[in-house]
């Protein structure tokens, strides 16, 4: 077969899933074995969903046979795929084949602690250097805006990009050069002979002191300035004094301290035009000599010029040293990354032979989703494996590529599809297919997706752009009288500027009239946002009228069922918790001192009063579940302790009288995670993990549960959250002014001159620029007209648009475009001609249409919700939760023992009253004198010799037997094998004479059901069979101490009353009972009692 | 005897039928091999699996001695005991096929060629260099049967085997022949006919509703035999039915995060170098046994006195070796306490020559064991589940004396040992209770005779997992012996039980628990075979509703729904009580105080009533423990400066390695985790912050002329307070962080603060409010009446930054603070407050603020800021003081009513 390779280019809707599935089992019924197929896709989830479908299709299709052996594809994640493929080949790479996984946030901690060392002495030596540029912030810090950079966390970027890029620890030294170069051309003028800062320092203190002296004057009525005038400057004095000591030590001078002075010279005082003073008008006046001077000289400092180039090769340095540092550290401890994953399996790919041969051999078929969504490495191991594997069907959607923020890189990928799609890869004969038809959306919806993307997209030809509805679905909704498609238009209306938080209650309001519709519930809509804190408005906004929302919910602590579940775990651990006891008072509305606690409390006169009080509470009946707990929580798991918590409270059945009682199950589920999370932690971390360690771990938790597919709830959330879902109706919360970030700082990696599908990754080059001076406007502006800066920019807009047009198809009805008449972030991507052009989108109060630049309109529904809340606005009245109905009423019941459904013979409890033990027979010599050494397992080869069909056997059969199980039970040192034949011997004299006619039958197996309905399943040593049918009971028991019947009444009297039941129940009680025990040389009878027979 | 030979069937019920049976059974492949085993004289000690990994370890660290290229070696030098497992996992599995190396001739694929390299130089056996895997006894059975044995009388007349002889893979078509050879009646089981039960599928959206509806259906009347089949945890079900008074399933994982499985990986992590003060005292607070009653507390594996001794002073010195430490073997020595002292030196041995990180010889290791074997028998009181951990605790060591006892483990290899010993526990919650419907894990294992089958969590987990073997290594096995099936065969016999077990049912009803952990499982391969037959339409818990009925396939009951609860907010930000003199404190601390200020409810809770959190062994660490530390460099740095005749230190500054040297001698003793590996850059920056701001420290102070004559300065004076019941005169009690004197004789009080807030403390000086600094003024006038007032002032450990009047320390030309004033503003407050107190009135004071302003318990942060920022203004211009509260922070904001859910 020569290779092939298929090319499927899936708009957002058109059925992509079901394409794939139906082209693998169209090559499983063309004679590919399930066992041949390798499908990735990008989460687990996706994974899990691709392998149902895949057998749903194959049922479907009457391919049973498929169906059954589908298991043995290997469908499953990127990673998964690698970390399978890194196991099996594991010794043809030279690593360990047990290796752990580090999931991202362990990855974090690992790269920290590996790169520690270097990080460390590298960080004491420039200290000052940081210090001047400002990059020594925490790495982690509690509040991540408005704080210093961290050089450290910067080299963790890098390092992570280098990465996932190929690029080695020698790239990333030679680099530093290149970008210290390029970053001097773009924006630094030549650098001064000397450092001029003591000159600045000097003529700084000259207008300090001029201006004090103006204050002191003025003060005295005798100066230039008012009395508020004065004053005004002695407290910009003093801001400036703090200044002044901040560039007082040079080694240590920010650098950001001196563009402060300098941006006075940008201001007011120096042009009229400029927005504001910097100070205020008399102090900057009086400050624009020393400006000036700064504003002239700062990018020509020596100094600074050596700080950043001096940064740079730190920052690249350091990661370079990182990337060695952390292979090893993880080399140690066994350790594997996901990107290490994916790097090495290429490696494995490309050199082992042996796994090239085998992955050949083995997989027939490679089908690839979301191919638009692989990180470069990624794409280079699917390039590679294709190479191996004959057959190719890569499914996915380039405008729907998001994942730039992952380091996914749209460029290059679109670069090696053009060669694929040209048969210029050599990779097989490329034959490609564009699906046209949305299966999801009306037309309506399409029609909006084709106005606008086409302009979008210009690159790309039209029809894989635009898309119609598809004929059998517009026919299957017309049958099923589904409400016709819209769209519609929102306009806020607002007194002032449309703020976001107003735009959040609109959006809110909004919804409630769609929600006024009918056949309209919370579920069918969605509303999608640029980023979390957005939709942590709208979610507040919508809580605000009473509409449920999914995301993230109520944050654990604050739900009263995590709360009660906190206090309960606290209390049940240690009594000495009296403010979570107190909790559970103040929570619980049926315990006694619900409501009076405070006084109850107050009102004992002294400590043993107070501590009577807490006792009180503690034995309520509402806690009878939590002292049970107590008794028996030690042995427990901590997601254990959660469930049973949960159950000591009775939650299931009090939050069905609570409010979203949906939700609040929800919240118990995340309390399990917490503690799931909390084991699997300590574990890696090799804590100890203990249910105190879950206090402490929940005493910290800050989210809520994980809200996403809740029955009548709004989905609130990112586009990037959205990829791959969808709604029927979908409001799309314009951004107001989508400001870009300026790409002048941060690491990067430069694209190779030119593009080899062979190596896709080959002469790509890292770069590190730091944000020194990052509010500088003169040194910015320069930056930002850099190559670099601009390239990605561009790719920063591109993205911007791929993220739009998957905002634009998650509609299956309705499309709702909520922002202030225009859809601003549209008009970014595509500029108009003219500065008056009409905005791309444009929509307005009282309208019936979506204008399109350039003349058409979309017929709209146009409304404008308010966005302020009025005083007691009407809420949505939800319905009461299915799951508020109970089955149950009262409280829980008293915990009650139960019987095991499983019970064994020799647990059941001796008494004496069970029956008589008759004074012991000898049968033969005693053969283990007491104890002896290994008497236990003496016993056990004793045993097992004696379950052999000894009669049977020649007596050379039974010494190779003997000799055998001497030694393998390794009790030659105590016996020898004629022990055993002897034991045998003396056995077999005892039958002959004492039952000469019986048939003896070994290890013989029994059930039995006792009254209790307990289940017994055992093996009895012995029965011999009379030829009456009469059965006797026979034991073996390795005892070899004193008092055999005193042994044999405590221990066995139980296990042989229930075995001789048991045989009763099977047809036929024993008539007599022996035990044997062979290491004395003795058989004991036992008579049941009557009542036991 | 009779035997039923399912592929799938070890585990499964040995007979359908109630009441009794003998000489019946139904076994699985490893019960067969087993009762073989017994019939024909071939039983063994069971053997650890990783007594079994140590002894190819080490035949594998033979091999790679004797010079020879090995395709191993490389991943051997990285991880032995990986690379020993997955060896021996390909070898057991190749002789599962029949495969016999010996017999295997010329070039072989890699795996089997490092396999057969192996095999020649072992032997198997319990006392071989290799024990037997389950392969090697069904091989030897095999053997026998075919050779000594036959003829052998084997006892079993007749095996009815659920599958084709010839569609079971390795060696089992051949024992088959050998047994019909042996004289066994081999049958295999007419096909049933493949129906097709109807089916209800269940979609919950959460597992305690999914439970409700599982126990309902089970509590609900209905027809005809039932079995649940149970393929997901039943802990939550178990609890819904019980809820009902219904017999729990009792499916529930065995699992090593339970406290007393945790005990030997602490134990070694603790004994070895570097040793983590935080794994330490997680070791000294483990419990491992319930208390002997409900209300004792549970017994931990360090005896109580120890416990709490070393403890205490882990919590005062987060570090080992330093005087709280010491002192604390001192204190049990000192009380007699014999037991608590053996174990607490013990404890301190370990720790004090902890074992080096690189130099983990097996010896060593296992000699370190020895007293945990004997604790850990002393506290199992020979019972219960402890003994697992002590089993844990003797295989390592029984593992550790396989290997050469020279050769250092690395920690790696050493953890994977650990892992390996087992340790897994069975959960309390794993009890299947007698009940009226019969219970199975797996779907092949349903009993025949159809009947409704209740079917909880169906999942991806159902899919068969199979070894996988090349097409090159297939012809190499059946050249030897090996017979292979695909790998789709293999799956196909597990999969074709599972869905024969299923079609026995006349009724499926499924209940898919959604997520748990937030995470769905993925979907059933077996569901989605009897959905295609049967349909793909599912039941949303809402469609089981109607008319006050709820109903699922069939079984109905009735159903209520409760009135809605929702709990009130409080409304009044004031209690009223009886009056309560007897609430007014005879002992006041600044924090006590200050608290009594911000929130009297506060105040009362926390200190009148006793309402607290219990004592957790947590050591400090972050700010606080940096704080203590800087503290301790300040006092040590004084100290080596003292001059008796100077009645204080000198002035000299000390030079940055002078304070480096005492940072870094006192980092152990008060700070060791910053010694741990990973910390030295955060170690580092700490560092380097205190050379710098200490020496800003002396150097201000000599600056400023001050000289230090104390440090942590204790103080215990009587204040008298004017309440309206008489005046009422309280102890005031706390320590100065550092006293000075300047040259006249003026003394100023700093206090120490490492903190982020660069204007907090300035801004509570400038307005008057530091109180703390008022009060220690005002303590040192008490102790030297005559002596002029006091100056005061903070310094910020962070910035290196003073905040003082006086501007030689702090250039922001500050009035200074009236600390007179203050101390009289706050005894007023302190003095209104109590009499409150003492007739009944206790104030809410964080709710007081906040209905003042208008606002919210919930209002965003800038609001309550700036609502109490106003308070504070108005009540200085009052003439009266304000103290900011952290109600809202603090672990007392529920029951303060700041955090609550009114929902």
């Amino acid at each position: 077969m020569s290779p092939t390779f298929t090319l499927i280019n899936a708009s957002a809707g058109s059925g992509k899933t079901h394409t794939l599935t139906h082209e693998i089992a169209e090559r499983i019924a063309e004679g590919l074995d399930p066992s041949e197929l390798i499908a990735t896709t990008f989460t687990t989830k996706a994974a899990a969903e691709l392998r149902d479908r895949v057998r749903r299709t194959l049922l479907e299709r009457g391919q049973l046979e498929a169906a059954r052996g589908i298991d043995s594809a290997l469908i499953s994640t990127v990673n998964s795929v690698s970390g399978d493929l890194l196991r099996e080949f594991a010794l043809d790479a030279g690593i360990s084949p047990e290796v752990q996984v580090l999931d991202q946030d362990r990855q974090k901690i690992a790269f920290r602690a590996a790169i520690d060392e270097t990080a460390a002495l590298a960080g004491a030596r420039a200290s000052d250097l940081l210090a001047r540029t400002e990059h020594d912030g925490e790495e982690d810090p509690d509040r991540p805006y408005a704080t210093t950079p961290s050089w450290r966390a910067h080299v963790r970027d890098l390092a992570a990009r280098a990465r996932t890029n190929l690029v080695d620890a020698p790239a990333l030294r030679d680099g530093a050069d290149a970008a210290w170069q390029e970053y001097q051309q773009a924006a630094l003028p030549a650098a001064a002979g000397e450092d001029r800062r003591p000159a600045w320092l000097a003529q700084l203190d000259l207008a300090l002191e001029g201006l004090r002296a103006e204050v002191h004057s003025s003060e005295a009525g005798d100066g230039p300035f008012t009395e508020k005038g004065a004053g005004t400057v002695r407290t910009r004095l003093e801001s400036l004094a703090a200044l002044r000591r901040q560039v007082a030590d040079p080694a240590r001078a920010p650098w950001s301290a001196w563009a402060k002075l300098a941006a006075v010279a940008a201001g007011k005082a120096a042009d009229p035009a400029a927005t504001g003073y910097v100070y205020s008008k008399d102090v900057d006046l009086a400050l624009l000599g020393v400006a000036g001077m700064v504003q002239a000289e700062l990018l020509t400092s020596p100094v600074l010029h050596q700080d950043i180039r001096s940064l740079i090769e730190l920052v690249m340095g350091t990661a370079a040293d990182s990337l060695d540092a952390y292979r090893t550290f993880k080399d140690e401890l066994g350790l594997i990354d996901f990107v290490d994953q994916e790097v090495r399996t290429l490696d494995l790919v490309r050199s082992s032979s042996r796994a090239r041969e085998v992955i050949a051999s083995r997989f027939h078929l490679l089908a690839v989703d979301e191919f638009q969504d692989t990180s470069p490495v990624q794409l280079a191991l699917f390039l590679e494996l294709s190479r191996l594997i004959d057959d190719k069907i890569w499914v996915g959607d380039p405008k729907q590529a998001i994942y730039g923020f992952r380091d996914a890189d749209p460029a290059l990928m679109l670069g090696i599809m053009a060669q694929i799609e040209a048969g210029s890869s050599g990779l097989g004969t490329a034959s490609v297919r564009d699906l046209e038809h949305s299966w999801r959306s009306q037309e309506p919806v399409l029609d909006l997706v084709n106005a606008v993307f086409p302009q979008v997209f210009p690159e790309l030809p039209r029809h894989r752009v635009v898309m119609d509805a598809a004929p059998a679905a517009v026919a299957q909704r017309a049958e099923a009288g589904h409400v016709a498609g819209r769209l519609e238009a929102w306009l806020p209306e607002v007194p002032k500027k449309l703020t976001y938080p107003q735009h959040a209650t609109a959006v809110a309001d909004g919804i409630l009239t769609l929600l006024d519709q009918p056949r309209t519930s919370p579920a069918d809509i969605a509303v999608l946002v640029r980023s979390n804190r957005r939709a942590a408005e709208v979610v507040e906004a919508l809580g605000a009228r009473g509409v449920p929302a999914s995301g993230e919910g109520v944050p654990i602590l604050a739900s009263r069922e995590g709360r009660l579940v906190r206090a309960a775990l606290a209390v049940t651990l240690d009594l000495s918790d009296t403010l979570a006891l107190t909790e559970l008072v103040d929570l619980l509305p049926d315990h006694a001192a619900h409501g009076t606690w405070f006084g109850d409390l107050a009102q004992a006169p002294d400590r043993e009063g107070r501590s009577a009080v807490f006792a009180r509470w503690w034995q309520d009946p509402t806690l009878a579940g939590l002292r049970d707990l107590r008794e028996d929580c030690i042995s427990l798991t901590p997601v254990e302790m959660v469930t049973a918590l949960v159950d000591a409270l009775d939650l299931p059945e009090r939050i069905r009288a609570w409010s979203t009682p949906d939700q609040r199950l929800r919240t118990l589920d995340a309390l399990r995670k917490v503690a799931a999370q909390y084991a699997d932690r300590a574990r890696a971390d090799s804590s100890p993990i203990t249910l105190t360690g879950l206090r402490i771990e929940l005493d910290a938790v800050e989210q809520g549960p994980d809200l996403t597919g809740a029955p009548d709830t709004v989905w609130v959330g990112t586009i990037h959250g959205a990829k791959g879902l969808e709604w029927p109706q979908v409001v799309v919360m314009l951004d107001h002014d989508p400001t870009e970030r300026d790409q002048t700082a941060g690491s990067f990696v430069v694209p190779a001159p030119q593009l080899d599908v062979a190596a896709p990754l080959a002469d790509r080059s890292p770069r590190y620029w730091p944000g020194v001076l990052a509010r500088y406007a003169p040194l910015q502006e320069a930056l930002a007209q850099s190559a670099h800066a601009r390239r990605r920019t561009g790719a920063e807009q591109e993205e911007s648009g791929r993220l739009q047009y998957v905002a634009f198809t998650r509609s299956a009805d309705v499309t709702v475009l909520s922002g202030d008449g225009s859809a601003p972030v549209l008009d970014g991507l595509v500029p108009a001609e003219s500065e008056e052009a009409e905005p791309l989108l444009a929509w307005s109060a009282g309208g019936e249409a979506i204008r399109v630049r350039g003349g058409g309109s979309l017929p709209a529904v146009v409304r404008s919700p308010r966005g302020e809340l009025a005083e007691r606005a009407d809420g949505y009245r939800a319905r009461r939760s299915p799951l508020a109905a109970t089955d149950l009423s009262g409280p829980a019941p008293v915990r009650a023992e139960r019987a095991r459904a499983r019970f064994q013979a020799s647990g059941v409890d001796s008494a004496d009253d069970l029956g008589e033990v008759l004074p012991p027979r000898t049968i033969g010599r005693r053969l283990v004198p007491g104890g002896g050494p290994q008497w236990e397992r003496v016993g056990e080869a004793v045993h097992a010799y004696l379950a052999l069909p000894l009669a049977h056997l020649s007596a050379a059969q039974q010494e190779n037997a003997a000799a055998r199980l001497v030694q393998r039970w390794a009790v030659s040192r105590a016996v020898d094998p004629g022990v055993l034949r002897e034991a045998g011997d003396a056995w077999a004299r005892f039958l002959a004479e004492e039952f000469p006619d019986a048939e003896e039958l070994t290890e013989q197996p029994i059930t039995w059901w006792n009254e209790e309905d307990q289940v017994m399943e055992g093996w009895v040593d012995t029965l011999l069979r009379m030829p009456d049918g009469q059965i006797v009971l026979v034991d073996h028991k390795s005892y070899p101490g004193d008092d055999p019947v005193e042994h044999v009444r405590e221990k066995y009297l139980g296990q042989m009353t229930t075995y001789s039941r048991a045989l009763a129940a099977a047809g036929r009680a024993p008539e007599r009972i022996l035990m044997h025990l062979p290491l004395r040389g003795e058989v004991i009878e036992i008579e049941l009692a009557a009542h036991v027979r | 005897m009779l035997i039923d030979f399912g592929w799938t069937a070890d585990g499964a019920a040995w007979t359908d039928a109630r009441g009794g049976t003998q000489g019946r059974v139904r076994l699985g492949p490893r019960g067969l091999v087993q009762l073989l085993q017994t019939r024909l004289g071939l039983t063994r000690p069971g053997v650890e699996q990783a007594v079994r990994i140590a002894q190819y370890m080490e035949l594998l660290r033979t091999h790679l001695g004797s010079g020879e290229e090995f395709w191993p070696a490389r991943s051997f030098a990285v991880d032995p005991w990986s690379t020993a497992a997955q060896l021996l996992r390909w070898r057991d599995a190749a002789v599962e096929t029949g495969w016999r190396a010996a017999e295997a001739e010329g070039e072989l694929p890699a795996r089997l060629d490092s396999v057969r390299a192996l095999e020649r130089s072992l032997s198997v056996g319990v006392t071989g260099s290799l024990a037997p895997s389950a392969a090697d006894d069904l091989a030897e059975v095999i053997a026998l049967l075919e050779d000594e044995a036959a003829g052998w009388p084997l006892g079993i007349e007749e095996i009815l085997l659920q599958e084709e002889p010839a569609a079971l893979p390795g060696m089992w078509p051949r024992l088959l022949r050998a047994l019909e050879a042996a004289g066994v009646r081999c049958v295999h089981a007419a096909q049933e006919l493949p129906g097709a039960p109807s089916l209800h599928v269940l979609e919950a959206l959460d597992e305690w509703s999914a439970a409700d509806a599982a126990a309902r259906f089970l509590a609900a009347d209905g027809e005809g035999p039932e079995t649940v089949l149970a393929s997901a945890d039943t802990d939550v079900l178990d609890r819904a039915l019980h809820r009902r008074g219904l017999p729990a399933i009792g499916r529930v994982g065995p699992s090593r995060d339970r406290a007393h499985h945790q005990v030997l990986g602490l134990f070694l992590d603790v004994a070895t170098a570097p040793v983590d003060v935080h794994q330490l005292a997680a070791l000294l607070d483990l419990r491992v046994l319930p208390g002997v009653d409900g209300d004792a507390e549970p017994v931990g594996l360090v005896p109580a006195a120890a416990r709490r001794r070393l403890l205490g002073a882990l919590g005062r010195e987060p570090g080992v070796g330093g005087p709280a430490w010491r002192q604390a073997l001192a204190s049990l020595e000192a009380d007699g306490l014999e037991k608590p002292l053996a174990a607490a030196r013990e404890i301190d041995r370990l720790v004090s020559a902890p074992l080096a990180g690189d130099a983990l010889r097996p010896r060593e290791v296992s000699r370190r064991l020895d007293w945990l074997v004997q604790r850990l028998r002393a506290v199992a009181r020979g019972e219960g589940e402890l003994l697992a951990s002590l089993a844990q605790v003797q295989v390592l060591q029984q593992v550790l004396g396989m290997l050469d006892p020279e050769v250092p483990l690395a920690r790696r290899t050493l953890q994977q040992i650990i892992d390996a010993c087992g340790g897994s526990g069975p959960s309390p919650r794993a009890v299947r209770e007698v009940s009226d419907w019969s219970v199975t894990t797996r779907p092949a294992q349903l009993p025949a005779g159809g009947g409704t089958v209740l079917w909880w969590g169906p999942s991806a987990d159902d899919a068969p997992r199979t070894m996988r073997w090349d097409r090159a290594e297939i012809t190499a096995l059946q050249a030897a012996g090996g017979h292979v099936l695909e790998a789709a065969e293999v799956a196909a016999l597990q999969i074709d039980a599972d869905l024969a077990g299923l079609r026995r049912a006349d009724s499926v009803v499924v209940v898919l628990p959604g997520p748990r952990c937030e995470e769905t499982p993925g979907p059933s391969g077996l569901l989605a075979h009897l959905e295609a037959a049967a349909g793909r339409e599912r039941l949303s818990p809402e469609s089981l509703l109607a008319d006050g009925a709820w109903s699922l396939a069939g079984r109905s009951l009735p159903v209520t729904v409760p009135a809605v609860q929702r709990p009130e907010q409080p409304q009044e930000p004031v209690r009223h009580i009886r009056p309560a003199p007897h609430l007014l404190p005879t002992r006041l601390s600044f924090t006590q105080a200050s608290s009594l200020l911000a929130c009297p409810q506060h105040w009362a809770l926390e200190y009148a009533l006793g309402i607290r959190p219990a004592e957790v062994a947590v050591l400090p660490t972050g700010p606080r423990m940096i704080g203590t530390l800087l503290h301790a460099v300040v006092e040590t740095l004084v100290q080596q400066r003292f001059d008796p005749e100077l009645g204080g230190a000198t002035l000299e500054v000390p030079d940055p390695q002078e304070i480096e040297a005492t940072f870094d001698a006192l980092v152990p003793q008060l700070a060791s985790e910053l010694d741990l590996p990973g910390r030295r850059a955060e170690r580092a920056e700490v560092r380097e912050h205190a050379v710098r701001s200490l020496r800003e420290l002396f150097t201000g102070t000599a600056r400023a002329g001050l000289r230090i004559t104390g440090t942590e300065s204790r103080f215990a004076v009587p204040w008298t307070l004017p309440l309206a019941g008489g005046a009422r005169t309280v102890e005031f009690r706390g320590s100065r962080d550092v006293d000075a004197v300047d040259a006249n004789g003026r003394a100023t009080v700093l206090d120490l603060k490492w903190s982020r807030s660069r204007t907090r403390y300035g801004d509570l000086y400038d307005t008057g409010e530091a109180i703390q600094l008022a009060s220690y003024a005002w303590t040192l006038a008490q102790e030297d009446p005559g002596a002029p007032p006091a100056d005061a002032g903070y310094f910020l450990l962070r910035s290196g930054e003073f905040v003082s009047a006086d501007p030689a320390l702090d250039p922001h030309r500050r009035d200074p603070m009236d600390v007179a004033e203050s101390w009289r503003r706050m005894e007023s407050a302190v003095t209104g407050v109590l009499d409150e107190i003492a007739a009944g009135t206790v104030r809410v004071g964080c709710q007081e603020l906040l209905a003042a302003a208008g606002l919210d318990v919930d209002a965003p942060w800038d609001k309550r800021t700036r609502a109490t920022t106003k308070a504070r203004q108005a009540a200085r211009e009052a003439g009266g003081l304000l103290i900011e509260n952290h109600c809202a922070r603090s672990e007392h904001a529920q029951l303060c009513g700041l955090t609550g859910d009114w929902r």
